[in-house]
């Protein structure tokens, strides 16, 4: 092999919405067609973060800035909403036939992560949407403790009922020596737990 | 909105460029090099304008560059010294969306398209710069499929316009020297126009 020619492919599953963008040119991939071309609601990818490993009970993340259409025509509230967390993003490396230009095979998938939460960012050369992305596989992080006294689950049996829905700060008790609590993922949106370090733990439980 | 016509500055230094992320790598301390290519090569365009006067032409060019930089632009690529003779009325034969070859029809009988001459498609309202990799004579009926350096970066429909005769190149604007107000009361610019994709 002394020569390859390489696009990038990203797949952004969004509420009502599909963006495929191609790194350059254009190609067909798994029959779906991918341009260099601004997408309609995102734009234009402009910079991919390195990523964060996940380490231990931390869940590998990811960060992709956007630079945003005109607000004219994307008003920030369909941007910055988390209506969009959850969305699928799938990026392939793909290798392209020098002579034809077609995608030789079906490309090399590089990840199958979630959107975690978007935010916005206003720079003085315009309008920046961040995604912020954790894997897919962070869902197998979940832990289910039960039904918890949380505004959400209290809402789902009392619909309406905002009692705890101005509660703040409530800080969770873990008593001296036990194990930590879950640390969740790296980027904090999601809430993915893990099964604590366990270190350190020199003290007994305590008697219950 | 449209991209400006820049047709209107006089040019007297141009220097047409590819605008690639493709190239040669190799392991540090000897190792050996491969090619790597990235789709989307294409071209852009270095161009340094004659010395104007102050007033108007400066004036004018600056308004010109101003919205250009907002909006886009396209100037002709100049050919020096090229016999392009009269190339007919060009435009996509079939459909292309992939590969090095672009098919053209309604080019004069017999009329060359010389190896490293420019042309420009429009496809999709928008202008696509190339040059031809190897030299290619129309046919009795006008047909021509032209070998071009890149891939192509954009789907070119039957019937879209083939600019042979006064190929552009279409893109951003950046303007990189702007004449300051001298005693003189001439100036130039200098300004680089990118293809978009």
């Amino acid at each position: 092999m002394d020569r390859i020619t390489l696009a990038t492919a990203l797949k952004l599953e969004l509420p009502g919405h599909t963006a495929l963008i191609a790194s350059g040119g254009q190609f067909e991939l798994a029959g779906e067609w991918y341009e260099a071309e601004p997408d309609a609601l995102v734009g234009v990818p402009e910079s991919f973060d390195a990523g964060e490993e996940g380490v231990g009970d931390t869940a590998p993340s990811i960060e992709i800035t956007f630079i945003t259409p005109p607000e004219d025509e994307v008003p920030s509230a369909d941007l910055n909403t988390m209506a969009l967390a959850n969305s699928r993003l799938r990026i392939w490396v793909v290798e392209i036939d020098e002579g034809t230009g077609l995608v030789v095979g079906d490309g090399d998938q590089l990840c199958d992560m979630m959107l975690d939460y978007p935010r916005l960012s206003f720079e003085e050369d315009g309008r920046r949407l961040i995604l912020a992305f954790v894997p897919t596989a962070d869902r197998l992080f979940a832990i289910n403790i039960g039904n918890c006294l949380s505004p959400s689950f209290h809402e789902s049996i009392w619909p309406g009922e905002k009692g705890l829905a101005n509660a703040s700060a409530v800080s969770r008790s873990v008593a001296w020596g036990a194990a930590s609590a879950p640390r969740g993922s790296s980027t904090g949106g999601v809430v993915s737990g893990g099964g604590g370090d366990g270190g350190g733990n020199q003290l007994p439980a305590p008697i219950e | 909105m449209a991209a400006i016509d820049l047709n209107s500055l006089p040019i007297l230094v141009s220097d047409p460029q590819p605008f690639s992320a493709s190239g040669w790598r190799g392991g540090e301390g000897g190792g050996a090099m491969f090619y790597q290519g990235m789709l989307g090569d294409r071209w852009r365009m270095v161009v340094r304008t004659r010395e104007m006067k102050a007033e108007p032409d400066c004036r004018r060019a600056g308004a010109l560059l101003d919205r250009a930089r907002r909006l886009g632009g396209y100037i002709k690529i100049p050919q020096l010294d090229l016999n392009i003779s009269a190339p007919g009325l060009p435009e996509i034969a079939t459909t292309t969306s992939a590969g090095r070859s672009v098919p053209i029809t309604g080019l004069t009988p017999g009329c060359p398209l010389r190896e490293g001459q420019w042309l420009s498609v429009i496809a999709g309202g928008r202008r696509y710069a190339d040059k031809v990799a190897a030299q290619v004579i129309a046919d009795a009926s006008g047909q021509a499929d032209v070998e071009i350096e890149n891939l192509i970066r954009k789907t070119m429909t039957a019937g879209d316009t083939v600019e042979v005769a006064a190929p552009m190149i279409e893109g951003a604007v950046e303007i990189t020297y702007r004449p300051p107000q001298v005693i003189e009361r001439t100036g130039y610019f200098e300004f680089i126009i990118t293809e978009r994709r």
